[in-house]
């Protein structure tokens, strides 16, 4: 790897490029514009090599794949243009100018690109020019036209690169250049032929690989993973590769994303799963060889226009943690798991000699011979789209105390701009080596080996597929198993068997909802309705009714008396519900709930950035201190609640952004003590058509009761005391356990309503109705909805794909809690739902008209015309045998405005009331 | 038996004699016996000491590849991982050597590379062990042909000198006979790292000279994480640049400073204060326990009245002060922090401030203490909190568990709080709040726990929740003080930093008391009509107790410390 390369020597002008180097008539006049070569004569920054010209012959002849040349492949000079690649045409290749085509120390980043085979470079560095296959053939019809577009990822080792070729092209004459003592009849068809140090037959694993991708049936996966397998459908008994290949062929797919369970699956081809890990730079060349072949012999007609097929290995079958990759990985396949952190620009790596060329020093025509005049044409180069990027592992992943590692990765053709930093990626690729330089001028090297990984396939792990031609990936096989829907993945067997035991235990729910913040003591409804809140209900659409979408989402209203660990319970939620965020409301803005337009500093630019509410999607928002926030702020809520969007209309950009959140509230009482005498709607300070979109609402209140609160010191105690004896007969789920629980049920469980609870869910509402008999107003299809949601969650939390009976009775049970606390009227006892959706009971109704009535006597008695608002409250407080509150009296008094008895004028305290006569003459 | 003084000044010799009798191809590639073997060699203090400490002073004089210790803080654990040469073949004559290689090329083609290293090794060949050092030193040696080298995985932590350690614990640790050369030396000798950007901002403390090193470790333990206060004795290797992760910039040639390597043969973890008389973990010895619950009381006065005098002679703040230095995280149960004391001076506007002398006297008694003024320009422009894109760049708040940060909020002017400002009060009210520091990755936060003892002298209330709150109300006539005897401050400084890890329980019946205290009080409150007792008091009284029991030197609650814990609470109370 550190082994300075032999300069080629230009060819002889007998073998002229296809115009590679742009051969200026004169020196003197270096750049002369060549008919259609565009850009290239602007280029301003070439390195002042010029070459004097020799006949432009080549120039117009196209690419490499029909040369007729006698050297099928001599990189070294074979930087040219290829209409193919789209990638750099619209960018000016200026700009890269000054790097291409320099010695190996140049290259846009510092790390040689081939791979330094810590392991088997025994075989000296100058056959690395070889390490191309498939060569153009020649006049024959039984081999089918081999491409010749080199693998970005993986630099074939030469044995193998140099077999390839022999294969492809059996009559070209060989000549052994090796260490190696030629053997007499070198017949690359017969010799058994092993890849010097490793365990690589060559032509055993293209027989396997053939074979495999002949036989290979989706049956065996099945069998594989469950031996009883007994349905096996007609297309699962059918080859599976050719039906792939075909849709590759189809749809102009030139990757072929193979799934590594699926050799292990296929007992013949077992062996080559180990090879392919233990090997990859040797076996990837064979396969992707092999994978022509076939591929040209199922649909001989397929112009590949000169690409190649790459097979990309994924799904290894074991994820290894950046962490735990050591020497003995270096050079083999691992799959790796981790979050994108950066990504480069695109580097456009020359095709030829993976980015190194020796540039001719002096012009190849014996008649010229001039020195320093050859110049590189860079569109008319080939160049290969490579990427670096960093990549951070897994936050699960981090051991306590460490920050997180990062690994440096290089992404090459296809796989290139596939990640944007934020995503987080399952990687297969080589681990690689490269030895530190001591000072980038000299060649020794340290005893020290930065490590990097070359990128063969990505996977992202928050999508289903990988992103490259997804319409294959979706074909190709079984999707892999258990891929995580949201942040946290589930993915170990043994955890999810874990997590069906803990389904199975009898007192499941409540051992649940004791697990919830199990430092606070008692609350247990509450723990209940926040632990169904984070598994929420089932999002539906319905297709004929036409409505977007109904949310499935659960919101929660915790009100009460300060001190009573309504923050501790919005904080634990918070740390672990997926994507939790945690505001106070008295910190909070309308924008920064909902989203904000700002210019980004660098390009002036208008960005949307995304508030609490948006960045809460698909999780629960925690607002504490709700009833402190401005009102301005609460209006905004109104819409995430209903519709779960959050629409913005400012600064020229107009969207609406999916908020699909839930949400946890705390809030104070209006006079920090709640009032025992006062309805719900009187205790706190939020208007009344927020309160009712709230499904459950709980009153977290201090009340003195021996028993609890005995119950509560020994609580606190025994988190002090060394064995904690009150705790210790409980069973609690741990923390980490719950989350991943609450993960597995809500990406993998969507329970639907069967026809018996829905018959309960419809008992359930009318007998809640029933409660207010007749009169007042009980329940709101609201509260259906609430009640739907609520029994749907309550069997995801039993992993269960179907609504039972149970589950309504328990929903119903805690909405009538909830109602029972919240909207039950303090001065009738009786529950009326008006108090929650209008703040008015039917008890104030018939109390308003009383006092109206009073307050007109009142009014009428007086003599004067204008009356000081506070006297006449004051006088009219001092009539009533109940007290009435300012609220209430200025109700009454609006109620009179309107039927125009009276008009109140002025502000606050110099409010005065002004009689009417037009009224009273109606009265 | 190789004199301590060989093994110190050639720790490398030894290493590879232990490579050469212990070490084969098959056995456990972790350790060959170097472990074992130093910590035998260094067991005791005594001999420990005989290790020349590494620091900005010593860093010039120390011969390289000898052997140094080290006392830092983790800064963090993930500088790049490297895979390094472990042991690579040497001969003494490289003609023959390629001579060799050649041969045995021609006729094992198709064997193992073990085969054929064993095969070298057996017949020509020297395996020389490039482990705890930089590697070979000569060139020749190296990149023959790399095939036959054995590889290694090490990380490096990039360390710094411990954040905040007072002056007197150089004191304690300086031996009585240093000579006079190397002390005019130490005087000469300027500090290499000059004040570069990139060292300053792995610092928590701005603007602050420290020393910092990599270390570099082959063992894969992990429980050694960030703001840990380890013992490091290793191998001093070269100065370098300091490498970030970015394997993409080795090539940079940017003047970037150049930092000394430790190859870490031993690594211990100091806990809490890591007070030098205490034993090499920083745990105290049962001696130390039972000799200081014997005098506690005793030196409890003595150390209150000396607070005192930096609190104008309020002798109740003082008591506050003295249990807030005993404070520490003791447990973690699920999910709640125990064990935690933020305490708030409230000062009155008139009068001087009490924050000079306090910062002097409490650097007088805690071995890890930085004391910096809350004011909106170092609010605004200083990152309180560390965050990290490729390198993880410190913030005021990284610091070892139990340092003590005071911080002086009546600095705190009006003004504009930008963003980042936020963000750090943000920072400091969450360690108040839960003792956990969140550090600020690109696309995560992570959370690290955290056990720092926050005190704020405020005018009022302080913007960072505390756990506790008092008014000081200065004595009209605070008698003179005769500041302490050397003698007096040392058993200050070690009843604290002992008091602090001593196991504490308290008993069945003491629990039944509080609760029936408890209940009785609720009662009560709801008979007078008063506000209800509410948990959290209960819990804070709780924990009060522990800290006053503790700092009379008593492992288990009794009920004359609950009943002065209880009346400690209320005359805070009382104060308002």
């Amino acid at each position: 790897m550190s082994q300075p390369r032999t300069p080629r020597t230009p060819r002889t002008p007998a073998t002229p490029r296809q115009g590679q180097f742009r051969m200026p008539q004169t020196p003197q006049t270096p750049r002369t514009p060549h008919g259609g070569e565009g850009p290239s004569s602007d280029i301003p920054s070439s390195p002042g090599l010029h070459y004097p010209s020799s006949p432009p012959h080549g120039s117009s002849q196209g690419f490499g794949a029909s040369s007729p040349l006698p050297f099928p492949s001599s990189p070294a000079f074979n930087v040219q243009y290829r209409p193919g690649q789209t990638m750099y045409n619209a960018q000016t290749p200026s700009r890269f100018s000054s790097r291409l085509g320099q010695s190996e120390m140049s290259s846009p980043i510092a790390m040689p690109p081939s791979s330094p085979q810590l392991r088997s470079n025994i075989v000296s560095s100058n056959l690395r020019s070889e390490g191309m296959y498939g060569t153009p053939r020649e006049g024959r019809s039984d081999l089918p036209e081999t491409p010749r577009r080199m693998r970005g990822d993986v630099v074939s080792s030469p044995q193998v690169a140099r077999h390839l070729r022999a294969r492809a092209e059996p009559t070209s004459e060989l000549v052994p250049s090796t260490p190696f003592p030629p053997s007499e009849n070198y017949d690359p068809t017969h010799v058994v032929k092993m890849v010097w140090g490793t365990a690589v037959e060559i032509n055993e694993v293209i027989r396997l690989f053939n074979d495999f991708l002949r036989q290979f049936k989706q049956k065996h996966r099945i069998v594989q993973e469950n031996p009883h397998a007994t349905s096996i459908t007609h297309s699962e008994n059918q080859p599976f590769y050719p039906q792939l290949l075909e849709q590759m062929a189809a749809s102009n797919a030139r990757q072929l994303n193979l799934d590594c369970q699926n050799l292990l699956a296929y007992r013949p081809s077992n062996k080559l799963h180990g090879l392919l890990v233990d090997y990859p730079a040797e076996v990837l060349p064979l396969l992707d060889f092999s994978l022509n072949e076939f591929f040209l012999d199922l649909f001989p007609d397929v112009d590949l226009k000169g690409d190649s097929l790459m097979v990309r290995p994924f799904n290894l079958g074991k994820t290894v943690n950046t962490r735990d990759l050591g020497p003995e990985d270096i050079d083999r396949l691992v799959t790796v798991k981790g979050l994108m952190l950066r990504t480069s620009s695109i580097i456009p790596n020359s095709e030829a000699e993976r980015g190194r060329i020796t540039e001719p020093t002096k012009c190849p025509r014996q008649e010229c011979g001039a020195l320093n005049s050859m110049s590189l044409i860079h569109n008319r180069g080939e160049y290969a789209d490579k990427q670096v990027c960093r990549m951070q592992e897994m936050p699960e992943s981090i051991p306590d105390g460490q920050t997180p590692q990062s690994i440096s990765l290089v992404v090459h053709d296809d796989l290139v701009d596939v990640c944007k930093p934020g995503d987080r990626l399952e990687i297969t690729a080589v681990f690689r080596g490269v030895p530190v330089r001591v000072n980038p001028r000299q060649r020794t090297i340290k005893a020290l080996y930065r490590t990097y990984l070359d990128v063969v396939h990505i996977k992202k792990s928050d999508k289903k597929r990988l992103a490259i031609d997804s319409d294959i990936a979706n074909q190709d096989g079984k999707k892999p198993a258990y891929q995580g829907g949201d942040e946290i993945e589930v993915q170990k067997e043994d955890l999810i068997a874990k997590i069906r035991e803990i389904s199975q235990l009898p007192n499941l729910y409540e051992t649940l909802a004791r697990s919830v913040a199990p430092s606070i003591f008692e609350h247990d409804d509450i723990k209940k309705g926040v632990l169904l809140q984070m598994f929420g209900g089932t999002n539906k659409t319905f297709q004929k009714a036409g409505s977007p979408r109904y949310r499935g989402d659960i919101n929660v209203l915790l009100v009460g008396d300060p001190g009573t660990s309504k923050s501790q319970i919005l904080q634990y939620v918070h740390k672990i519900a997926p994507r939790g965020v945690y505001t106070s409301g008295k910190g909070s803005s309308a924008v920064g709930l909902t989203a904000y337009v700002t210019r980004d500093p660098d390009t002036r630019q208008l960005v949307l950035e995304s508030g609490a509410l948006v960045l809460s999607d698909g999780g629960i928002c925690c607002i504490d201190e709700f009833d402190k926030m401005s009102d301005a702020t609460r209006s905004v809520l109104h819409e995430v609640m209903e519709q779960q969007t959050v629409s913005v209309a400012k600064a020229g950009i107009i969207t609406t952004l999916n908020a699909r959140t839930s949400l946890l509230a705390a809030a104070n009482p209006i006079h920090s003590q709640y009032n025992h005498r006062l309805p719900m709607v009187d205790n706190i300070d939020l208007p009344p058509t927020l309160i009712s979109r709230f499904d459950l609402l709980y009153l977290v209140l201090d009340i003195v009761n021996e028993t609890s609160d005995r119950r509560l010191a020994r609580h606190i105690l025994s988190l002090y005391l060394e064995d904690a004896p009150q705790t210790a007969g409980t069973q609690v789920i741990p923390i980490d356990m719950l989350t991943s629980y609450i993960s597995y049920a809500r990406n993998n469980c969507h329970p639907v309503l069967g026809e018996e609870a829905s018959a309960s869910l419809i008992q359930c509402y009318l007998d809640l109705r029933k409660l207010g008999g007749g009169k007042q107003i009980t329940a709101t299809t609201r509260q259906l909805e609430s009640m739907i949601r609520l029994s749907e969650a309550r069997a995801k939390l039993r992993l269960s794909n179907h609504v039972e009976k149970e589950d309504v009775e328990e929903a119903s049970r805690l909405i009538r809690e909830g109602l029972k606390e919240s909207a039950m009227d303090p001065r009738t006892g009786l529950l009326d739902m008006d108090l929650l959706t209008t703040g008015q009971g039917s008890y104030d109704r018939g109390h308003l008209e009383d006092m109206r009535k009073e307050l007109l006597t009142l009014l009428n008695a007086s003599d004067k015309t204008t009356l000081r608002w506070t006297e006449v409250l004051a006088d009219f407080n001092a009539q009533s045998s109940v007290g009435v509150s300012e609220e209430q009296f200025s109700r009454v008094l609006s109620e009179l405005e309107q039927q125009q008895y009276v008009k109140v004028q002025g502000k606050r305290g110099q409010r005065v009331i002004k009689k009417l006569t037009g009224g009273q003459d109606r009265d | 038996m190789p004199s301590a003084m060989n093994i110190i000044t050639h720790p490398l010799l030894k290493v590879q004699e232990l490579f050469e009798r212990n070490w084969t191809e098959t056995n456990d590639r972790d350790d060959f016996g170097v472990t074992e073997y130093f910590q035998n060699q260094f067991d005791t203090k005594e001999k420990l000491s005989k290790i020349p400490l590494l620091d900005s002073k010593s860093v010039d004089r120390l011969p390289l590849h000898s052997l140094v210790r080290f006392r830092c803080m983790v800064q963090d654990t993930e500088l790049s991982q490297e895979v390094a040469l472990f042991a690579s073949a040497s001969s003494t004559n490289p003609d023959e050597n390629n001579v060799i290689t050649s041969v045995v090329y021609d006729y094992l083609t198709n064997v193992s590379i073990t085969s054929i290293l064993n095969l070298i090794r057996f017949y020509y060949f020297k395996l020389v062990c490039h482990r705890y050092s930089d590697g070979p030193r000569d060139e020749a040696a190296l990149g023959s042909d790399p095939s036959q080298d054995l590889m290694d995985l090490r990380n490096s932590y990039y360390c710094v000198s411990i954040p905040g350690e007072s002056e007197w614990i150089r004191k304690y640790e300086q031996k009585p006979n240093v000579g006079l050369e190397t002390a005019v030396q130490d005087l000469r000798l300027e500090n290499s790292q000059k004040s570069s950007k990139v060292l300053q901002e792995r610092f928590p403390f701005a603007g602050q000279d420290h020393f910092a090193a990599v270390v570099k470790t082959h063992s894969s333990d992990v429980s050694i994480g960030v703001t840990d206060m380890v013992e490091v004795i290793g191998v001093l290797g070269a100065s370098d640049k300091v490498m970030t992760g970015d394997g993409f910039e080795i090539h940079d040639e940017s003047d970037g400073p150049r930092i000394p390597t430790v190859h870490a043969i031993l690594m211990r973890k100091v806990e809490d204060h890591g007070h030098p008389e205490l034993n090499v973990d920083g745990l105290p010895s049962k001696d130390d326990v039972e000799h200081l619950t014997k005098e506690a009381l005793a030196i409890r006065k003595e150390l209150i009245d000396y607070i005192a005098s930096a609190l104008k002679g309020d002798t109740l703040a003082a008591e506050f002060v003295l249990l807030h230095y005993l404070a520490r995280v003791h447990s973690r149960p699920s999910g709640t922090v125990l064990g935690k004391f933020s305490l708030n001076l409230k000062e009155s506007r008139s009068g001087t401030p009490v924050f000079e002398d306090l910062a002097r006297i409490t650097k007088n008694l805690l071995p890890k203490v930085h004391a910096l003024p809350l004011t909106l320009k170092n609010l605004n422009d200083e990152f309180y909190f560390p965050r990290g894109d490729e390198q993880l760049s410190s913030g005021v708040l990284q610091v070892t568990r139990g340092t003590a940060l005071l911080m002086d909020e009546t600095a705190l002017e009006e003004g504009t709080l930008v963003e980042k400002g936020l963000k750090n009060l943000k920072a400091i009210s969450n360690v108040s709040l839960s003792q956990t520091l969140s550090y600020v990755f690109p696309f995560n936060n992570i959370d690290f726990q955290t056990d720092i003892s926050l005190l704020i002298v405020s005018l009022g209330n302080s913007l960072v929740p505390v756990d506790c709150a008092i008014t000081l109300k200065p004595k009209e006539s605070p008698g003179t003080v005769t500041p302490p005897t050397e003698e007096q401050l040392r058993s200050f400084r070690k009843y604290i930093s002992v008091l602090r890890l001593m196991e504490y329980k308290f008993s069945e019946e003491m629990a039944k008391e509080i609760e029936s205290e408890f209940m009785e009080q609720r009662k009560a409150a709801t008979a007078a009509g008063t506000t209800l007792m509410t948990p959290n008091e209960l819990a804070f009284d709780i924990s009060l107790a522990r800290l006053v029991a503790l700092s009379r030197g008593e492992q288990c609650l009794t009920k004359t410390s609950w009943d002065q814990a209880v009346a400690l609470s209320k005359q805070v109370k009382a104060r308002g």
